[in-house]
Protein backbone atom coordinates (compact mmCIF):
# COMPACT_ATOMS: atom_id res chain seq x y z
CA UNK A 1 0.00 0.00 0.00
CA UNK A 2 1.66 3.06 -0.74
CA UNK A 3 -0.89 5.97 -1.04
CA UNK A 4 -1.56 8.75 1.32
CA UNK A 5 -4.76 9.43 3.42
CA UNK A 6 -5.95 12.43 4.89
CA UNK A 7 -6.71 10.67 7.90
CA UNK A 8 -5.27 11.82 11.73
CA UNK A 9 -5.46 10.38 15.06
CA UNK A 10 -8.01 12.82 16.87
CA UNK A 11 -6.79 10.94 20.09
CA UNK A 12 -5.04 8.23 22.03
CA UNK A 13 -5.46 6.57 25.45
CA UNK A 14 -4.40 3.47 27.43
CA UNK A 15 -5.27 1.36 30.05
CA UNK A 16 -2.48 -0.95 32.33
CA UNK A 17 -3.70 -3.11 34.91
CA UNK A 18 -3.02 -2.40 38.32
CA UNK A 19 -0.97 -5.47 39.48
CA UNK A 20 2.87 -4.39 38.35
CA UNK A 21 5.55 -7.17 37.92
CA UNK A 22 8.78 -6.32 39.13
CA UNK A 23 12.35 -7.99 38.52
CA UNK A 24 12.25 -9.16 42.42
CA UNK A 25 9.17 -11.46 41.37
CA UNK A 26 11.17 -12.64 39.15
CA UNK A 27 13.83 -13.27 41.09
CA UNK A 28 11.46 -14.84 43.77
CA UNK A 29 10.02 -17.61 41.47
CA UNK A 30 13.52 -18.18 39.84
CA UNK A 31 16.50 -18.17 41.72
CA UNK A 32 18.93 -19.65 39.21
CA UNK A 33 18.21 -16.62 36.93
CA UNK A 34 20.71 -13.82 36.10
CA UNK A 35 18.08 -10.93 36.46
CA UNK A 36 20.96 -8.67 35.73
CA UNK A 37 22.05 -10.43 32.28
CA UNK A 38 18.36 -10.32 31.56
CA UNK A 39 17.59 -6.56 32.17
CA UNK A 40 20.48 -5.78 30.30
CA UNK A 41 19.05 -7.69 27.22
CA UNK A 42 15.11 -6.53 27.44
CA UNK A 43 15.43 -3.02 28.99
CA UNK A 44 12.05 -3.93 31.07
CA UNK A 45 11.96 -3.91 34.99
CA UNK A 46 8.47 -4.04 35.40
CA UNK A 47 5.54 -5.37 33.52
CA UNK A 48 1.90 -5.34 34.00
CA UNK A 49 -0.06 -8.00 34.64
CA UNK A 50 -3.73 -8.92 34.22
CA UNK A 51 -6.11 -10.37 36.89
CA UNK A 52 -7.27 -13.37 36.62
CA UNK A 53 -10.79 -12.44 35.03
CA UNK A 54 -9.43 -9.54 33.67
CA UNK A 55 -9.14 -9.68 29.66
CA UNK A 56 -7.70 -7.41 26.88
CA UNK A 57 -11.68 -6.41 26.75
CA UNK A 58 -11.66 -4.93 30.04
CA UNK A 59 -8.37 -3.02 28.95
CA UNK A 60 -9.70 -1.35 25.77
CA UNK A 61 -12.91 -0.75 27.50
CA UNK A 62 -11.37 1.58 30.02
CA UNK A 63 -8.85 2.77 27.48
CA UNK A 64 -11.94 4.36 25.42
CA UNK A 65 -13.39 5.42 28.76
CA UNK A 66 -10.98 7.89 29.36
CA UNK A 67 -11.44 9.50 26.08
CA UNK A 68 -15.09 9.83 26.54
CA UNK A 69 -14.21 11.69 29.35
CA UNK A 70 -12.39 14.22 27.74
CA UNK A 71 -15.71 15.14 25.54
CA UNK A 72 -15.43 12.52 22.53
CA UNK A 73 -18.74 12.09 21.40
CA UNK A 74 -19.31 8.27 21.49
CA UNK A 75 -22.72 8.55 18.84
CA UNK A 76 -20.31 9.55 16.22
CA UNK A 77 -18.37 6.11 16.00
CA UNK A 78 -19.51 4.14 13.44
CA UNK A 79 -16.35 1.11 13.18
CA UNK A 80 -14.97 -0.47 15.99
CA UNK A 81 -11.70 -2.22 15.28
CA UNK A 82 -9.89 -4.63 18.01
CA UNK A 83 -6.78 -5.69 17.42
CA UNK A 84 -6.11 -8.26 19.68
CA UNK A 85 -4.57 -12.24 20.11
CA UNK A 86 -6.51 -12.49 23.76
CA UNK A 87 -10.39 -12.46 22.84
CA UNK A 88 -12.92 -12.79 25.19
CA UNK A 89 -14.44 -15.98 23.03
CA UNK A 90 -13.95 -18.02 19.97
CA UNK A 91 -16.80 -16.27 18.87
CA UNK A 92 -18.74 -13.76 19.29
CA UNK A 93 -16.21 -11.10 17.90
CA UNK A 94 -14.94 -9.15 20.92
CA UNK A 95 -15.54 -5.75 19.03
CA UNK A 96 -19.39 -6.64 18.94
CA UNK A 97 -19.36 -7.13 22.82
CA UNK A 98 -16.94 -3.74 23.21
CA UNK A 99 -19.47 -1.86 21.33
CA UNK A 100 -22.29 -2.57 23.61
CA UNK A 101 -19.73 -2.04 26.90
CA UNK A 102 -19.17 1.30 25.50
CA UNK A 103 -22.55 1.81 23.85
CA UNK A 104 -21.56 2.65 20.88
CA UNK A 105 -24.23 3.09 18.43
CA UNK A 106 -26.03 0.24 16.79
CA UNK A 107 -25.61 1.60 13.58
CA UNK A 108 -21.14 1.00 13.66
CA UNK A 109 -19.13 -1.99 12.02
CA UNK A 110 -16.88 -3.73 14.55
CA UNK A 111 -14.95 -6.49 14.03
CA UNK A 112 -11.24 -8.09 14.98
CA UNK A 113 -8.13 -8.54 14.18
CA UNK A 114 -6.10 -10.96 14.72
CA UNK A 115 -2.76 -9.89 14.41
CA UNK A 116 -0.12 -9.08 17.31
CA UNK A 117 3.03 -7.01 17.39
CA UNK A 118 2.37 -5.04 14.09
CA UNK A 119 -1.45 -5.13 14.89
CA UNK A 120 -1.56 -1.15 15.74
CA UNK A 121 -0.51 -0.32 11.94
CA UNK A 122 -2.93 -2.85 10.44
CA UNK A 123 -5.50 -1.31 12.00
CA UNK A 124 -4.15 2.00 11.17
CA UNK A 125 -4.24 0.90 7.83
CA UNK A 126 -7.48 -0.82 7.49
CA UNK A 127 -9.41 1.94 9.72
CA UNK A 128 -7.59 4.49 7.72
CA UNK A 129 -9.43 2.89 4.61
CA UNK A 130 -12.37 2.64 5.69
CA UNK A 131 -12.42 6.46 5.99
CA UNK A 132 -11.22 7.29 2.86
CA UNK A 133 -13.83 5.00 1.08
CA UNK A 134 -16.38 6.37 3.03
CA UNK A 135 -18.02 3.44 4.44
CA UNK A 136 -16.87 4.86 7.51
CA UNK A 137 -16.09 8.61 9.26
CA UNK A 138 -15.05 8.24 12.50
CA UNK A 139 -12.91 4.60 13.78
CA UNK A 140 -12.33 3.87 17.09
CA UNK A 141 -8.95 1.96 17.06
CA UNK A 142 -8.62 -0.41 19.77
CA UNK A 143 -5.64 -2.57 20.36
CA UNK A 144 -5.47 -5.33 23.70
CA UNK A 145 -3.38 -8.16 24.91
CA UNK A 146 -3.14 -10.03 27.76
CA UNK A 147 0.02 -12.06 26.69
CA UNK A 148 1.13 -12.68 30.26
CA UNK A 149 -2.00 -15.76 30.82
CA UNK A 150 -0.32 -17.67 27.93
CA UNK A 151 3.17 -17.28 30.04
CA UNK A 152 4.71 -19.80 32.21
CA UNK A 153 6.32 -18.78 35.36
CA UNK A 154 9.83 -20.25 34.71
CA UNK A 155 9.73 -18.97 31.03
CA UNK A 156 12.88 -17.31 30.76
CA UNK A 157 12.81 -16.12 27.47
CA UNK A 158 9.07 -14.78 27.71
CA UNK A 159 8.16 -13.19 31.23
CA UNK A 160 11.05 -10.75 31.76
CA UNK A 161 9.33 -9.13 28.35
CA UNK A 162 5.35 -9.12 27.84
CA UNK A 163 3.37 -7.18 29.47
CA UNK A 164 -0.47 -6.70 29.36
CA UNK A 165 -2.32 -3.55 27.93
CA UNK A 166 -4.88 -2.03 26.21
CA UNK A 167 -5.16 1.17 24.32
CA UNK A 168 -7.92 3.42 22.54
CA UNK A 169 -7.36 5.38 19.31
CA UNK A 170 -9.91 7.63 17.49
CA UNK A 171 -9.65 8.30 13.98
CA UNK A 172 -10.94 11.16 11.48
CA UNK A 173 -10.29 12.48 8.05
CA UNK A 174 -8.95 15.35 8.01
CA UNK A 175 -7.34 18.01 6.02
CA UNK A 176 -4.19 18.57 7.10
CA UNK A 177 -2.74 15.05 8.64
CA UNK A 178 -1.18 12.72 6.44
CA UNK A 179 -1.27 8.90 7.32
CA UNK A 180 0.85 6.99 4.65
CA UNK A 181 2.44 5.41 2.59
CA UNK A 182 1.81 1.85 4.36
CA UNK A 183 4.04 -1.28 3.34
CA UNK A 184 3.82 -4.93 5.03
CA UNK A 185 5.53 -7.92 5.30
CA UNK A 186 4.08 -11.44 6.06
CA UNK A 187 6.58 -14.93 6.07
CA UNK A 188 4.33 -17.41 7.44
CA UNK A 189 7.27 -19.89 7.36
CA UNK A 190 8.12 -18.18 10.72
CA UNK A 191 4.81 -19.00 12.41
CA UNK A 192 6.66 -21.51 14.82
CA UNK A 193 9.04 -19.00 16.06
CA UNK A 194 6.11 -17.35 18.12
CA UNK A 195 3.37 -19.59 18.88
CA UNK A 196 0.91 -21.20 21.17
CA UNK A 197 0.10 -24.32 20.19
CA UNK A 198 -3.39 -25.83 20.59
CA UNK A 199 -4.90 -22.59 21.24
CA UNK A 200 -7.30 -23.18 18.22
CA UNK A 201 -8.78 -25.76 16.14
CA UNK A 202 -5.87 -27.44 15.03
CA UNK A 203 -5.48 -29.46 18.10
CA UNK A 204 -2.21 -31.64 18.56
CA UNK A 205 -0.28 -34.33 20.92
CA UNK A 206 -2.21 -34.64 24.56
CA UNK A 207 -4.62 -31.63 22.79
CA UNK A 208 -3.55 -29.65 26.02
CA UNK A 209 -3.56 -25.91 25.37
CA UNK A 210 0.34 -24.65 25.15
CA UNK A 211 1.78 -21.65 26.82
CA UNK A 212 3.45 -19.03 24.04
CA UNK A 213 6.86 -20.22 22.88
CA UNK A 214 9.18 -18.15 21.79
CA UNK A 215 12.73 -18.36 20.16
CA UNK A 216 14.50 -15.49 20.83
CA UNK A 217 17.18 -15.66 18.23
CA UNK A 218 14.99 -16.61 15.30
CA UNK A 219 12.41 -13.67 15.87
CA UNK A 220 15.46 -11.08 16.62
CA UNK A 221 17.22 -12.23 13.16
CA UNK A 222 13.92 -11.34 11.20
CA UNK A 223 13.70 -8.32 12.78
CA UNK A 224 17.17 -7.27 11.90
CA UNK A 225 16.94 -8.44 8.39
CA UNK A 226 13.35 -7.10 7.52
CA UNK A 227 12.38 -4.49 9.46
CA UNK A 228 15.38 -1.81 8.28
CA UNK A 229 14.95 -2.53 4.97
CA UNK A 230 11.19 -2.39 5.04
CA UNK A 231 11.87 1.24 6.68
CA UNK A 232 14.38 2.50 3.67
CA UNK A 233 11.76 1.35 0.96
CA UNK A 234 9.48 3.18 3.02
CA UNK A 235 10.68 6.55 2.69
CA UNK A 236 12.56 5.73 -0.09
CA UNK A 237 8.63 5.41 -1.56
CA UNK A 238 7.35 8.29 0.30
CA UNK A 239 10.19 10.63 -1.54
CA UNK A 240 11.83 11.09 1.81
CA UNK A 241 15.07 10.32 3.90
CA UNK A 242 15.33 8.98 7.06
CA UNK A 243 16.66 12.35 8.06
CA UNK A 244 13.15 13.60 7.26
CA UNK A 245 11.80 11.88 10.02
CA UNK A 246 11.14 13.45 13.40
CA UNK A 247 10.27 10.91 15.57
CA UNK A 248 10.55 6.58 15.21
CA UNK A 249 8.26 4.65 17.07
CA UNK A 250 9.32 0.99 16.51
CA UNK A 251 6.83 -1.77 19.11
CA UNK A 252 8.64 -2.57 22.24
CA UNK A 253 10.08 -5.70 21.27
CA UNK A 254 13.08 -5.25 23.85
CA UNK A 255 16.22 -3.50 24.24
CA UNK A 256 18.42 -5.67 21.90
CA UNK A 257 16.22 -5.61 18.89
CA UNK A 258 15.53 -1.88 19.48
CA UNK A 259 19.42 -1.35 19.81
CA UNK A 260 20.19 -3.10 16.74
CA UNK A 261 17.33 -1.61 14.46
CA UNK A 262 18.86 1.73 15.57
CA UNK A 263 22.29 0.28 14.56
CA UNK A 264 20.89 -0.66 11.16
CA UNK A 265 19.04 2.43 10.14
CA UNK A 266 22.21 4.79 11.82
CA UNK A 267 20.13 7.38 12.74
CA UNK A 268 19.77 8.67 16.24
CA UNK A 269 18.76 7.19 19.25
CA UNK A 270 17.57 10.66 20.44
CA UNK A 271 15.08 10.16 17.42
CA UNK A 272 13.57 6.70 18.68
CA UNK A 273 10.92 6.93 21.33
CA UNK A 274 10.73 4.05 23.89
CA UNK A 275 9.43 3.19 27.21
CA UNK A 276 9.36 -0.42 27.44
CA UNK A 277 11.83 -0.36 30.93
CA UNK A 278 9.04 1.24 32.55
CA UNK A 279 5.90 -0.60 30.39
CA UNK A 280 7.11 -3.54 28.56
CA UNK A 281 6.29 -5.24 25.27
CA UNK A 282 2.65 -5.42 25.49
CA UNK A 283 2.25 -6.75 21.98
CA UNK A 284 -0.15 -4.68 19.94
CA UNK A 285 -0.74 -1.55 22.16
CA UNK A 286 3.20 -0.79 22.91
CA UNK A 287 3.14 1.77 19.39
CA UNK A 288 0.02 3.85 20.71
CA UNK A 289 1.28 3.76 24.10
CA UNK A 290 4.51 5.43 23.26
CA UNK A 291 2.35 8.00 21.26
CA UNK A 292 0.44 9.06 24.27
CA UNK A 293 3.66 8.73 26.45
CA UNK A 294 5.31 10.67 23.85
CA UNK A 295 2.67 13.10 23.88
CA UNK A 296 2.34 13.91 27.25
CA UNK A 297 5.89 14.22 27.24
CA UNK A 298 5.97 16.89 24.95
CA UNK A 299 8.41 14.89 22.81
CA UNK A 300 5.73 15.12 19.49
CA UNK A 301 3.98 18.12 18.07
CA UNK A 302 1.58 18.65 15.99
CA UNK A 303 3.13 19.07 12.32
CA UNK A 304 5.77 16.15 13.32
CA UNK A 305 6.65 13.80 10.74
CA UNK A 306 6.48 10.11 12.54
CA UNK A 307 7.26 6.49 11.48
CA UNK A 308 5.81 3.61 13.34
CA UNK A 309 6.47 0.22 12.34
CA UNK A 310 5.53 -2.67 14.27
CA UNK A 311 6.79 -6.46 13.82
CA UNK A 312 6.46 -9.78 15.19
CA UNK A 313 4.34 -12.74 15.36
CA UNK A 314 3.16 -13.86 12.38
CA UNK A 315 5.55 -13.61 11.36
CA UNK A 316 4.21 -10.26 10.51
CA UNK A 317 5.64 -6.39 10.06
CA UNK A 318 4.39 -3.27 9.09
CA UNK A 319 5.14 0.82 8.94
CA UNK A 320 3.64 3.47 8.04
CA UNK A 321 4.56 7.41 8.34
CA UNK A 322 2.77 9.67 9.79
CA UNK A 323 2.01 13.51 10.44
CA UNK A 324 1.20 14.13 13.78
CA UNK A 325 -2.20 16.45 13.42
CA UNK A 326 -4.32 18.16 16.69
CA UNK A 327 -4.76 15.14 19.39
CA UNK A 328 -5.95 15.61 22.45
CA UNK B 1 34.47 -8.77 1.67
CA UNK B 2 34.86 -9.62 5.70
CA UNK B 3 35.59 -13.18 6.55
CA UNK B 4 36.28 -14.25 9.81
CA UNK B 5 39.03 -17.11 10.57
CA UNK B 6 38.37 -19.86 13.13
CA UNK B 7 40.24 -18.48 15.81
CA UNK B 8 38.52 -15.12 15.25
CA UNK B 9 34.93 -16.94 15.87
CA UNK B 10 35.92 -18.57 18.96
CA UNK B 11 37.16 -15.46 20.12
CA UNK B 12 34.27 -13.40 19.42
CA UNK B 13 31.67 -16.11 21.09
CA UNK B 14 34.10 -16.10 24.38
CA UNK B 15 33.47 -12.48 24.29
CA UNK B 16 29.75 -12.71 24.02
CA UNK B 17 29.33 -15.26 26.38
CA UNK B 18 32.08 -13.94 29.18
CA UNK B 19 34.31 -16.79 28.69
CA UNK B 20 38.03 -17.55 29.80
CA UNK B 21 40.39 -17.44 26.30
CA UNK B 22 40.72 -20.82 25.03
CA UNK B 23 37.30 -22.08 26.71
CA UNK B 24 35.70 -22.20 22.91
CA UNK B 25 37.20 -24.61 20.28
CA UNK B 26 35.44 -26.17 17.08
CA UNK B 27 33.87 -29.00 19.47
CA UNK B 28 31.99 -26.87 21.64
CA UNK B 29 28.24 -27.08 22.13
CA UNK B 30 25.69 -25.44 23.93
CA UNK B 31 24.91 -28.16 26.01
CA UNK B 32 28.70 -27.48 27.40
CA UNK B 33 28.25 -23.79 28.18
CA UNK B 34 25.82 -22.52 30.95
CA UNK B 35 26.23 -19.15 29.81
CA UNK B 36 24.88 -20.12 26.27
CA UNK B 37 21.72 -19.95 26.34
CA UNK B 38 19.54 -17.92 24.11
CA UNK B 39 20.36 -14.37 25.32
CA UNK B 40 23.98 -16.06 24.70
CA UNK B 41 22.84 -16.95 21.63
CA UNK B 42 21.43 -13.17 20.94
CA UNK B 43 24.69 -11.88 22.27
CA UNK B 44 26.45 -13.99 19.61
CA UNK B 45 24.59 -13.15 16.66
CA UNK B 46 25.00 -9.15 17.24
CA UNK B 47 28.83 -9.25 17.54
CA UNK B 48 29.06 -11.78 14.61
CA UNK B 49 27.11 -9.34 12.88
CA UNK B 50 28.96 -6.64 14.19
CA UNK B 51 32.20 -8.64 12.98
CA UNK B 52 30.80 -9.38 9.80
CA UNK B 53 29.80 -5.95 7.90
CA UNK B 54 25.92 -6.82 8.75
CA UNK B 55 25.35 -10.00 6.71
CA UNK B 56 24.27 -12.05 10.01
CA UNK B 57 20.57 -10.59 9.40
CA UNK B 58 20.50 -12.88 6.02
CA UNK B 59 21.89 -16.20 7.55
CA UNK B 60 18.82 -17.25 9.36
CA UNK B 61 20.41 -20.60 10.16
CA UNK B 62 22.84 -18.99 12.79
CA UNK B 63 19.39 -18.18 15.04
CA UNK B 64 19.55 -21.51 15.23
CA UNK B 65 23.06 -23.32 15.27
CA UNK B 66 23.52 -25.02 18.69
CA UNK B 67 27.35 -25.63 18.09
CA UNK B 68 30.58 -23.76 16.95
CA UNK B 69 30.71 -26.43 14.28
CA UNK B 70 27.33 -25.57 13.14
CA UNK B 71 28.16 -22.00 13.74
CA UNK B 72 31.37 -22.40 11.43
CA UNK B 73 29.51 -24.64 8.89
CA UNK B 74 27.04 -21.54 8.40
CA UNK B 75 30.07 -19.05 7.92
CA UNK B 76 31.38 -21.54 5.65
CA UNK B 77 28.54 -21.85 3.73
CA UNK B 78 28.45 -17.81 2.89
CA UNK B 79 31.96 -17.63 2.10
CA UNK B 80 32.46 -15.53 5.59
CA UNK B 81 35.09 -18.39 6.92
CA UNK B 82 38.84 -17.29 5.87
Amino acid sequence: MSGRFEIQIDAVSYYLPEHVETSIDLQRDNSDWQLDAIVNKTGITRRFVSGPNETAADLVVKASASLFERGLDRSTIDAVIFVTQSPDYTLPTTACLIQERLSLPTECLAFDVNQGCAGFVYGLAIGASLINSSVASKVLLLCGDTYTKYVGRNDRTCRPIFSDGGSAAILSRSDRAECGPFLFGTDGSGAPSLIVRNSGSRVADNGLKSNLFMSGPDVFMFTIREVPDQICRLVDIAGMTLQDVDSFFFHQASKVVLENIQRKLNIPQSKIYTNLERVGNTVSSSIPIALCDAQREGRIKKGDQLLLSGFGVGLSWGSCLLKWGESY
Amino acid sequence: MTKLSEEEVFRILEESLSLESGEVNSSTTMEDLISWDSLGHLNILVALDLSLDGKVAQLPGLASANSVEKILSVLQENSLLK
